[in-house]
């Protein structure tokens, strides 16, 4: 819930990120179905986001004691997990129906000092370590000041990272924690690792990061993450039946047959056992702190409750679910166990509708289960994601901006191909309508198989201006899939029971090996650098070294294409040599439990246990901004010469005569503070040249061919278990700080001006010829070859009100996904962002008001007549 | 201001119908949901027989390329007034902006491709609207939308009045029904039947405007008699019901002051009772294109009108159901 300093419309809150200010003029406005669930909205909106140390200070405790420090990888790692679980303070709230929390306060993450300590230190001491890589992305990065941040140091609650608050007296144990894991900390000896056996190849990397050519590296923020999870052994076993599980196939080892295979599946086994110790000892602590408070509780119906709550914990703490509450229940406790053992996010429970399905339909056949309590029972589970936080420092915030990306994809198709809606993915639907919360979000896989009843109904919860669901194509992921895992062995069945990973991301349905990505690369920082021949026109740090030609159009992009495989190539590898440290010392042993075939095969995640281990390249960004700035180069420089390079680079190093964003705090290229004249001409040739999203041929072509280039580098690249890389193209929020990272460039864009975001969304305010001409734009390329593609689209709420205007929306859905698109977005503009747009027109250029037969941009429009539109759409829906 | 001969040839020629026939138009917008069926592309051709007080596409009215001047986006730069060969911009004692309209005419600079003054402005301040185009140009860019509109969607032609450049509407319209595409027409009315007869072969909806019954108040307020646009309606009528076809939706400007009042609207519902067209869609006034009249240098004299009540709307919507005509007020459309 971060109130970003970025402009609205370039806001997080795409992605479902709830903005508790008022939102007016939504045709469908949610409430929560019962006061218990108000209440607990309620309660979530007051808290402030805490930093709790219980997990990583029990997990250091057993980590570095005399028993256990000289054991190998994964069992030291297990032991402590299982330590630390056992012994955190259960917290328990009136009112919850599902509990059990990440840590002791109702919003809050725990300093994962394990993985990354410096990043950590410098947040919580406002010292910045020289050593911390994050800190060239921390310093661009803005943050938001509002909500449940804690952006200063308030009373006895100390600032960290400019969002998390932690107790004075907590203090002197992060201390300790992070003196203990510098150079312990699998980031620490990554980079050691790397310095050693890296050669040159390091100083390139560091200097990609000191440049912020691309944002800090992943295992200084989170590793891991963009997976879906298999509940089965959970729900099928039990935690008790998965123990009795990993022993019946140690039992079966024959000790006459113990090489070094063997005996580390016999040590994987006994990892996941105490793991499984560990999760059974925290369910159970919650239990008998359910009993306690059950004892003590006054209210006869709140008693009722926690011993209610006592027993489901205490049954499902060994034993497979016997309701949908019990499965509901056991499924939270999983995914928040993952959400503690690793610093992760894009950890999606996949088709949880599909997965909870058998539970509720037996209950609601039984009538053990109406309606009403079905849906109050789903909305308390949006509260709980939406409690979940990650702490990484400040330059994941920058990237993430508070969310944590739970996905649940509805719709799509069941393994025999029919269509997978059903009533409980109706009621998940329903529940992100009346609980708009941040998370989880919601992503409806489209096929033409789905029922228009179920797919209007999702158009209904988009109307309500939430941001979700997105809308991707199931024949689209399903053509990746069986390209990127076929080879593998993947079936049509699985093909078709795919979950959307992360935000967008195509994955196999709980059976990955997963890697969140390195960061995010900027290829509008690519462009300056072959502007200024392999230097860092920002920090003046020579990245490449410089071109030897550069006088025809054709040298130009040589060049581009040149220092992209090189750096392209440096950077993803350096993640697999970065994993070694993840394996040793971070391995997610919850999250191969949730992974097939982990436990059956005998082997963790990074011992390739998975079914799938081909991953993606880590994302680039951008894209939009290079082929505008490539567009311009090309035509004004090479093709009309109204420029020499050398007067573009001038007027770059002098943005245009312009104050730079980062000093006027304006982001978008629009509102600007001009200093002097000198440079009006050749800026406004810069904005008039062509660009993406106006299906205009020729800057879509060079978008295509860049794309196209970046997916022939990555997949000659290897990933960890030696498969090709895939292509990736997402921003979440990272195009703020590259943005804030890139001076003036051709496109026309001014110093520090946030870049576009998504993969294929025009950048702001250039799309200007209405929504086919950017929906042609983005369809110039094949939208199958890439692990997910990306489009926001802003339609104001007359043009899709009714059931007509719903079916309408839904067509153009339905042409962009015919014709290969592979993932559409809305922001349904509200009076909120109308008010916005008066006050910042510039950020609105494309926006358009629809009445029959009239025309107009809304930004056109005098101030009182916007004010009456404004106040009449609210009138005319009263009337 | 003067209405001058069209530039695009008068209403006595009759060039062939083929691809090169020109046009000009001043605007295609995409996804318009309440102009026909399914998810369709307006396409604005520019020229109209009148000039309604409340027009909200002014940019529409004239037969020529206009240029438009945004306060909102000028610097003050005076780059266009540097550039103009003809003088025709002058700056005033405030600093703002003046332009001599008929200069620009006089002189033919819109025409051309590239227009001085428009080049030297760096902030999109200085505009033209209106574009020439050939039929086939204009068919290519449907081509281009097409996808979009799935089977039920297709192209609405509007304006200005499309039919004030008859050839070129007519050739455009025949070459959507030869390519399988839906078409719509958004008309005052004021046009010689013999085109609409021949646009009628090509077209599958009519949105036919009607404002007031008298004779007299509708000279004044739009500048011409009614008698040719009842008279056409009621041909309208006769076609519709002899071949089934086109679909006929007649829209009523609702302009508070000058057609709300109930003898106008009862004589609206008794004419269309008659006719035996019974689907009206109530367009509530808006002043949504304020600025666009102080873009082309124009006084709106709708500027201080407020828009209709909810309450007088419902008073609209009740005397025509009176006539057992169906209401249809604003964006609230069964399509």
């Amino acid at each position: 819930m971060t109130d970003s300093l970025l402009p609205q419309e370039l806001q997080y809150n795409r992605f479902g990120d709830y903005d508790s200010g008022e939102i007016a003029l939504r045709e469908f406005e949610g409430e929560p179905s019962s006061d218990r669930t108000k209440e607990l909205r309620k309660q979530f909106w007051d808290a402030k986001i805490a930093l709790d140390i219980e997990f990583p200070y029990y997990y250091t405790v057993k980590w570095k004691s005399k028993e256990i420090r000289g054991l190998p990888r994964p069992l030291r790692r297990a032991l402590a997990l299982r330590h630390a679980f056992s012994n955190l303070t259960s917290v328990i709230r009136p009112g919850e129906l599902l509990v059990m929390q990440k840590t002791r306060f109702a919003r809050g993450a725990a300093p994962q000092v394990q993985f990354s300590e410096k990043n950590i230190w410098s947040a919580a001491s406002k010292e910045v370590d020289a050593d911390d890589l994050g800190a060239s992305f921390d310093r661009v990065t803005i943050l938001g000041r509002h909500g449940g941040n804690v952006p200063e140091d308030v009373g006895n609650v100390i600032s960290v990272g400019r969002k998390f608050g932690i107790r004075k007296e907590d203090l002197p144990v992060l201390t300790w924690l992070c003196e203990y894991w510098d150079g312990r900390s699998a980031e620490d000896s990554a980079l050691e690792l790397e310095r050693r056996v890296f050669g040159s190849y390091y100083e390139l990397d560091m200097k990609i990061f000191q440049t912020v050519l691309a944002s800090a590296p992943s295992i200084t923020t989170n590793p891991d993450g963009r997976v879906t999870l298999d509940y089965r052994l959970p729900l099928e076993l039990g935690i008790q039946g998965m123990m009795d599980y990993c022993q019946s196939r140690i039992a079966e080892q024959s000790i006459g047959k113990l090489d070094s295979e063997a005996i580390e599946k016999r040590i994987f086994w006994h990892a996941e056992i105490e793991v499984l110790e560990g999760l059974k000892a925290w369910v159970k602590n919650y239990a008998k702190e359910a009993e306690r408070l059950g004892q003590i509780e006054e209210s006869l119906e709140q008693k009722t409750e926690y011993e209610e709550i006592a027993d489901i914990l205490y049954w499902v703490s060994e034993n497979t679910p016997r309701n949908f509450r019990e499965a509901l229940q056991l499924v939270w406790i999983w995914h928040l166990a993952v959400h503690m053992e690793l610093v992760i996010s894009g950890l999606s429970p996949g088709r949880l509708g599909q997965t909870l399905y058998p539970y509720f339909r037996e209950d609601r056949d039984k009538g053990k289960l109406d309606r009403d309590k079905a849906l109050e029972l789903l909305e308390c589970m949006r509260i709980k994601f939406s409690e979940i936080e990650i702490c990484g420092g400040g330059g994941l915030h920058g990237k993430l901006s508070g969310n944590a990306f739970n996905n649940i994809s509805v719709g799509g198709l069941k393994p025999d191909g029919t269509s997978a809606e059903n009533e409980l993915e109706e009621l998940i639907i329903e529940s992100a309508m009346t609980m708009a919360t941040p998370s989880p979000t919601i992503t409806v896989i489209y096929d033409p198989k789905l029922s228009e009843r179920f797919m209007l109904k999702a158009v209904e919860c988009v109307k309500t201006g939430t941001g979700y669901p997105a809308w991707v194509n199931n024949r689209v992921a399903m053509e990746f899939l069986l390209s990127q895992h076929g080879s593998d062995g993947m079936s049509l069945e699985e093909a078709r029971s795919w979950g959307v990973a992360g935000c967008i991301e195509i994955a196999p349905a709980g059976s990955a090996f997963c890697v969140a990505c390195r960061g995010f690369y900027s290829l509008e920082k690519l462009v300056e650098l072959v502007l200024w021949d392999g230097v860092d026109p920002r920090t003046n740090i020579r990245v490449l070294p410089p071109p030897s030609r550069m006088e025809t159009w054709d040298d130009f992009w040589e060049v581009f294409k040149q220092y992209l495989t090189e750096t392209l190539t440096v950077w993803n590898a350096a993640e697999n040599l970065n994993w070694v440290s993840h394996k040793q010392n971070i391995t997610g042993l919850v999250l191969s439990a949730l992974t097939r075939n982990c436990l059956e095969t005998g082997a963790d995640l990074d011992a390739g246990g998975a079914a799938y281990n081909a991953t993606w390249a880590s994302p680039v960004v951008a894209a939009v901004n290079a082929a505008n700035s490539l567009a311009s180069v090309k035509k004004l420089v090479f093709e009309e010469h109204a420029i020499s390079m050398n007067e573009l680079k001038e007027a770059l190093r002098a943005n245009f005569g312009r104050k730079s964003a980062i000093e006027t705090e304006r982001y978008s290229v629009f509102e600007q503070v001009k200093t002097e004249s000198a440079w009006d001409d050749m800026l406004a040739m810069c904005q008039d040249a062509p660009k993406f999203g106006n299906d205009d041929p020729y800057v879509d072509q060079i978008y295509k061919n860049i794309v196209e280039y970046y997916t022939s580098v990555v997949r000659n690249i290897s990933n960890f278990f030696g498969k090709p890389m895939a292509p990736l193209m997402l921003s979440v929020s990272s195009h703020g700080p590259l943005g804030q990272a890139c001076l003036a460039t051709p496109d026309g864009r001014l110093a520090g001006v946030t870049l576009a975001d998504a993969s294929v969304s025009a950048h702001p305010g250039t799309d200007l010829k209405g929504p086919y001409a950017l929906l042609n734009s983005a369809l110039c390329f094949d939208h199958s070859a890439f692990v997910n593609t990306q489009l926001n689209m802003k339609i104001h709420p007359r043009a899709i009100e009714g059931v007509q205007g719903a079916k309408k929306l839904l067509e153009l859905i339905e042409a962009y996904m015919a014709n290969g698109g592979y993932h559409i977005q809305f922001n349904i503009v509200d009076s909120r962002m109308l008010k916005d747009a008066q006050d910042h027109p510039e950020h609105y250029r494309n926006l358009l008001v629809r009445v029959a037969g009239f025309t107009e941009y809304w930004v056109e429009i005098g101030k009182p007549i916007q004010d009456e539109i404004i106040a009449r759409t609210e009138y005319e829906k009263a009337g | 201001m003067k209405r001058l001969a069209s530039v695009v040839g008068s209403h006595q020629d009759r060039l062939p119908l083929q691809s090169e026939a020109k046009g000009l138009v001043f605007d295609v917008l995409s996804f318009a949901v309440h102009d026909g069926p399914g998810c369709r592309t307006l396409v604005f051709l520019k020229g109209c027989p009148l000039e309604c007080r409340w027009c909200s596409n002014p940019e529409g009215q004239r037969p020529y390329p206009e240029l438009m001047h945004s306060n909102t986006r000028c610097e003050r730069c005076h780059k266009c007034l540097q550039a103009c060969p003809f003088c025709a911009i002058s700056v005033d004692e405030e600093g703002s902006l003046s332009i001599s309209r008929d200069i620009c005419l006089r002189n033919g600079c819109l025409q051309q491709t590239s227009v001085p003054c428009v080049q030297a402005c760096n902030t999109g301040a200085m505009t033209v609207v209106g574009t020439c185009m050939t039929v086939g140009q204009l068919l290519d860019r449907m081509e281009r939308e097409r996808k979009f509109w799935r089977r039920s969607g297709g192209v609405t032609l509007s304006g200005g009045e499309p039919m004030y450049q008859p050839q070129f509407a007519v050739a455009f319209l025949e070459g959507c029904h030869q390519r399988y595409i839906h078409t719509a027409i958004e008309t005052c009315g004021h046009v010689a039947w013999e085109y609409y007869e021949q646009a009628l072969a090509h077209l599958d909806w009519v949105f036919y405007d009607l404002k007031l019954m008298d004779a007299e108040k509708h000279r004044q307020y739009t500048g011409l008699s009614n008698n040719l646009i009842l008279a056409n309606l009621e041909r309208l009528a006769e076609e519709q019901q002899a071949r089934g076809t086109p679909r006929v939706i007649v829209r009523i400007p609702l302009i508070p002051g000058y057609n709300d009042a109930t003898d106008n609207i009862q004589q609206i519902g008794a004419f269309l009772a008659e006719l035996g067209l019974n689907e009206v869609n109530m367009l509530p006034f808006h002043r949504l294109g304020a600025s666009k009249y102080e873009r082309l240098g124009m006084v709106c004299e709708c500027q201080d009108l407020l828009p209709p009540t909810t309450d007088s709307l419902k008073d609209v919507q009740r005397e025509l159901e009176r006539h057992a005509l169906k209401v249809y007020t604003g964006s609230r459309t069964p399509f």
